[in-house]
């Protein structure tokens, strides 16, 4: 379902009544979404009309309720059992972009979700006059905050309309309109305000509070905002969908660090640590307990008799802060979502006339590189390539450009990719 | 004012798109510029013919190709 006042307030009842949810992403496509009700097997599935998406097999649905607001539709299956490796206690499951190629359904447990939930109220309290920016999708985890702090303490969440979510400028008016005191947001989100939404024409004398993650904010774009919000505080917050928030780092305006923004120190009661190869371990009772149907479950480790989740993130200690420096593997960020290349990867080396394909990433986004099968001897157009996409990736998972190589996959001389000879061409 | 337009556009997006940028190429809904692009192209534009999309008008049916952006254009400009 489209996010709406009645999907927020559905959301944080379903919270309070201990009923565990998934929130889909509406704008993905039905085969994926298809894919992660087929792995989470719910009783319910909550939709905007009469029209079903695309079911499992073995999946049958049968209309339960339904109001102005929603149709809610009773799923039964013909194989027994609920989500594989289902944790008991669950709050809610957030689906992430998956290195194996199919997206991964994170647990978050009760446990979990209050953790940070205990923490946020403590280290970012909301007040009942408060008037909450709702600005992160909800099947992405800044969301929590919005929806489920608020609803603790009594606060206001606005939902932004659908139009201004691809317009800064009718978001700038709309937020500004709504007099709203906290966003939560990504770095992207802010500069594409700050760059693009007019924001210096808007009343923003409401806003106290910015807290922004998901991505490094660069510290130039960082100062442009502060600039333009001058008597608001900003909250670095950190942590995978795996963990919730684990560390947070409070910008002092006086003492702003000169090239990275810190992530700061631990949060949520994680105890954070350095692996020998400088990757970043978290323990602790906001971490979740594992993936549904076990996938990866080589990410989390048993050390000391402690669960410790491998972020995977390269993180450095500069005077006593945590930095993030990089990645362990091919994860990349975009706009703040999580994407895996091998996820685009499989959706093109299953279409019909490609033969294998390789997303290579740069600083002018993500490229997707193919090898025709052999009967096929024409370039695929863009939009031929578009249309493969759309088929099976959300919209912010689409590449930028496309590229056909002929012949085969250019090798270094150990016989790994020649990942270079990629880059160069395309 | 079309020929300009399709000159931006054809800097802006012809080797990503891998061919010509016709007048009814679509943009936005292709999939060829995406919601940031978006706003490089209004900027781009405003500077261009020296006018200010109004927040309402940030949006597809303005944007999509280089003929519905001319036709907005003349409607902002040509009063």
């Amino acid at each position: 379902m489209p996010k709406s006042g009645w999907l927020c307030a559905r959301l944080q009842w379903q919270f309070q009544e201990r009923q565990p949810f998934l929130p889909l992403d509406a704008e993905s496509p039905q085969e994926r979404n298809c894919l992660i009700i087929q792995e989470a097997k719910p009783d319910f599935l909550c939709t905007l009309d009469r029209t079903l998406p695309i079911l499992p097999p073995g999946c049958r649905a049968e209309l339960d309720a339904s109001d102005s607001h929603h149709v809610k539709w009773g799923l039964t299956w013909s194989e027994a059992g609920e989500g594989i490796g289902r944790v008991d206690d669950l709050a809610y499951i957030l689906y992430t972009s998956g290195s194996t190629g199919v997206p991964k359904g994170v647990q978050i447990t009760r446990e979990n979700a209050d953790a940070f939930l205990n923490w946020a109220a403590y280290q970012l309290p909301l007040k009942k006059d408060d008037v909450v920016a709702s600005i992160a999708p909800f099947h992405f985890d800044l969301s929590v905050y919005d929806l489920h702090l608020s609803s603790k303490v009594g606060a206001r969440v606005y939902v932004p309309t659908g139009a201004a979510t691809r317009n800064p400028r009718l978001m700038a008016a709309e937020l500004s309109k709504a007099q709203v005191t906290s966003m939560y947001c990504t770095p992207t989100f802010l500069q594409l305000l700050v760059n693009h939404g007019r924001v210096e024409r808007q009343d923003w004398s409401a806003l106290r509070q910015i807290l922004f993650a998901g991505e490094p904010y660069p510290i130039a774009a960082l100062r442009r905002a502060m600039e333009v919000w001058p008597d608001v505080a900003f909250h670095n917050l950190y942590g995978p969908t795996e963990t919730n928030v684990i560390a947070h780092y409070a910008l002092r305006r006086e003492a702003l660090p000169e090239d990275k923004v810190p992530i700061g120190r631990g949060a949520s009661g994680a105890n954070l640590m350095l692996s020998q190869d400088g990757e970043l371990w978290a323990s602790g009772p906001s971490v979740s307990p594992g993936y549904l149907s076990g996938h990866s479950a080589d990410r989390w480790v048993v050390r000391d008799g402690m669960l410790w989740y491998k972020t995977g993130d390269r993180v450095s200690l500069r005077e006593n802060q945590y930095v993030f420096e990089g990645r362990m593997d091919r994860m990349v960020k975009r706009r703040g979502y999580r994407i895996e290349p091998a996820e685009i990867e499989r959706v093109y080396s299953d279409a019909e006339d490609i033969e294998e394909a390789i997303c290579i990433s740069s600083e002018s986004g993500l490229a997707l590189v193919y090898r025709l099968c052999r009967d096929s001897d024409q370039d695929l157009t863009f939009d031929q390539m578009m249309a493969i996409g759309r088929k099976g990736l959300p919209a912010y998972m689409l590449p930028d450009r496309f590229g056909c190589w002929r012949g085969a996959w250019p090798m270094t001389s150990n016989g790994k990719l020649d990942q270079a000879r990629l880059h160069q061409k395309f | 004012m079309k020929k300009q337009i399709l000159e931006l556009l054809t800097a802006k997006y012809a080797e990503a798109y891998g061919g010509a940028i016709t007048d009814s190429t679509p943009l936005l809904s292709s999939g060829l510029v995406d919601s940031v692009g978006a706003l490089d192209l209004v900027d781009a534009l405003e500077q261009m013919f020296g006018f200010e999309f109004e927040p309402h008008e940030v949006e597809e049916k303005n944007l999509d190709s280089a003929e519905r952006i001319a036709a907005f254009v003349q409607m902002k400009i040509g009063g």
